[in-house]
């Protein structure tokens, strides 16, 4: 029985499960054990950006929130909402942009969670009000606020707007008031914020957070090339040095330490996909990292692209080529090649 | 937690899982303790499929010994380890 499962970080990450270096270190014997199968019927586990809308402009963003591209039309997204039924998906992160602002967010939770699918979602809580949260809660299992800081002063620098700080707070406290036990936060450590992480725990336990998530910056996105945003050696291993120590002291609070290179590691080492990510626009990828695509929901299913190719994604070249450095590397990092979209062909032409 | 005897007719909770992998004859399941999604090779896979609360341990282990050739009491041991480990799990009523 092996543990296939990434577990799923709010943000789109993915936090690894230590049985992982072992299944790429033994691929092949896992293998033959009948342990691992070369590919999955469907991703486990659906990445769906549902908006490239957003009201703040974070500083790190690692889709460039907000984008302009159009929003799939709503009966596409149903339509791929059907397919993550039918495929028998796991389980659903419905993020943006900031998904609340979608005209028909609550709908697409609702969707997804009639038919049988684990849901969570991510918002950096600005639209959040009672009603909301209380419509959020009838349809999501979980729910991860980005929470960049313990103070206003820290927090608003990171993500580009007055007020953020405040507006995320009470989303926290309005979720679970709703009844959310798993309300999550993330903190995203830039050198702007990684020094106010100590305080952190303390803060996110006083607001009854579930758990506190974080990881090294990935240097992609909006953070791409802006060196100055990443956290200096020095205040790295003061976290982590913090976080070590940190097990257990904060009551119930959680505390988990995700490296957003694991997932590329496993792809590149198994080759297979376990996870789908859907851009705004529809384009279907592999990693929320990097700007690889495989079809686009305009043009093909979910099930037919990962049928022709998607589901080994990880073993095309050019994505060997392009990401083959980012394994094991402490900060993912954007190649230069990657600062345009990819778009790997994988369905034969349609005939009109 | 009391061993599991041959007699006994072990029922799975209702889980989320479905067939999996090229040939289909694997199981992915999420599992609620410790969380997380598993995968069960095609022998425990052929079990699970058939875990249903109607079936006695032993008969559960006659699915083995018919598809793969080996003697019952090897395929009881197995069976049981496995079924052990989902209680565990918390995949058992």
């Amino acid at each position: 029985m092996v543990k296939l499962s990434l577990n799923m970080g709010g943000d789109g990450t993915f936090i690894g499960s230590g049985e992982w270096p072992d299944i790429v270190a033994n691929r092949e014997a896992y293998r033959e054990q009948g342990l691992l199968p070369r590919y999955l019927k469907a991703p486990l586990i659906g990445l769906w950006e549902i908006t490239g809308r957003c009201n703040l402009r974070c500083v790190y963003c690692y889709n460039e929130s907000p984008r302009t591209p159009p929003d799939l039309e709503w009966p596409i997204m149903e339509r791929l909402a059907q397919e993550f039924i039918k495929m028998r998906i796991f389980s659903a992160c419905v993020s943006g942009g900031e998904p609340t602002l979608h005209p028909r967010y609550i709908d697409i939770l609702r969707l997804l969670h009639e038919g049988g699918i684990s849901v969570g979602t991510i918002t950096n809580g600005w639209t959040m009000t009672p009603e909301l949260a209380r419509s959020m809660i009838r349809y999501a299992g979980s729910a991860q606020v980005s929470l960049d800081g313990p103070s206003a002063e820290v927090h608003d620098r990171v993500r580009g707007r007055q007020g953020s700080f405040q507006r995320a707070v009470r989303a926290i406290r309005l979720l679970r008031d709703a009844g959310f036990k798993e309300v999550s936060v993330s903190f995203a450590a830039t050198r702007l914020n990684v020094d106010s992480f100590p305080e952190m725990p303390e803060f996110c336990a006083g607001l009854g957070v579930a758990s506190l998530r974080t990881q090294p910056l990935a240097m992609v996105g909006r953070a791409r090339g802006e060196t100055d945003l990443e956290p200096t050696p020095e205040q790295t291993r003061r976290q982590d040095e913090f976080l070590k120590a940190s097990g257990g002291k904060y009551g119930d609070l959680k505390i988990e330490w995700g490296d957003p290179s694991v997932h590329v590691t496993i792809g590149l080492g198994l080759g297979m996909a376990v996870a789908v990510r859907i851009t705004q626009n529809g384009d279907f990828g592999l990693t929320p990292y990097y700007p690889i695509y495989f079809g686009n929901a305009r043009e093909a299913g979910l099930a037919e692209v990962w049928e022709q190719g998607l589901r080994l994604g990880w073993e095309y070249e050019a994505v060997r080529t392009l990401l083959g450095g980012a394994q094991k590397c402490p900060v993912l990092r954007a190649q230069p090649e990657l600062e345009k979209p990819l778009h790997i062909a994988v369905t034969a032409p349609r005939s009109s | 937690m009391n061993a599991l005897d041959v007699t006994d007719k072990p029922r799975l909770r209702p889980l989320r899982w479905r067939w999996d992998g090229e040939e289909g004859q694997h199981i992915a399941v999420a599992v609620p303790n410790p969380g997380g999604i598993y995968f069960l090779n095609p022998s425990a896979a052929k079990i699970f499929a058939a875990c249903d609360g109607t079936k006695t341990v032993a008969e559960l282990a006659g699915i083995l010994v018919e598809a793969y050739e080996i003697g019952l009491e090897q395929a009881v041991k197995d069976t049981v380890k496995v079924l052990d480990l989902w209680r565990e799990m918390d995949m058992l009523q």
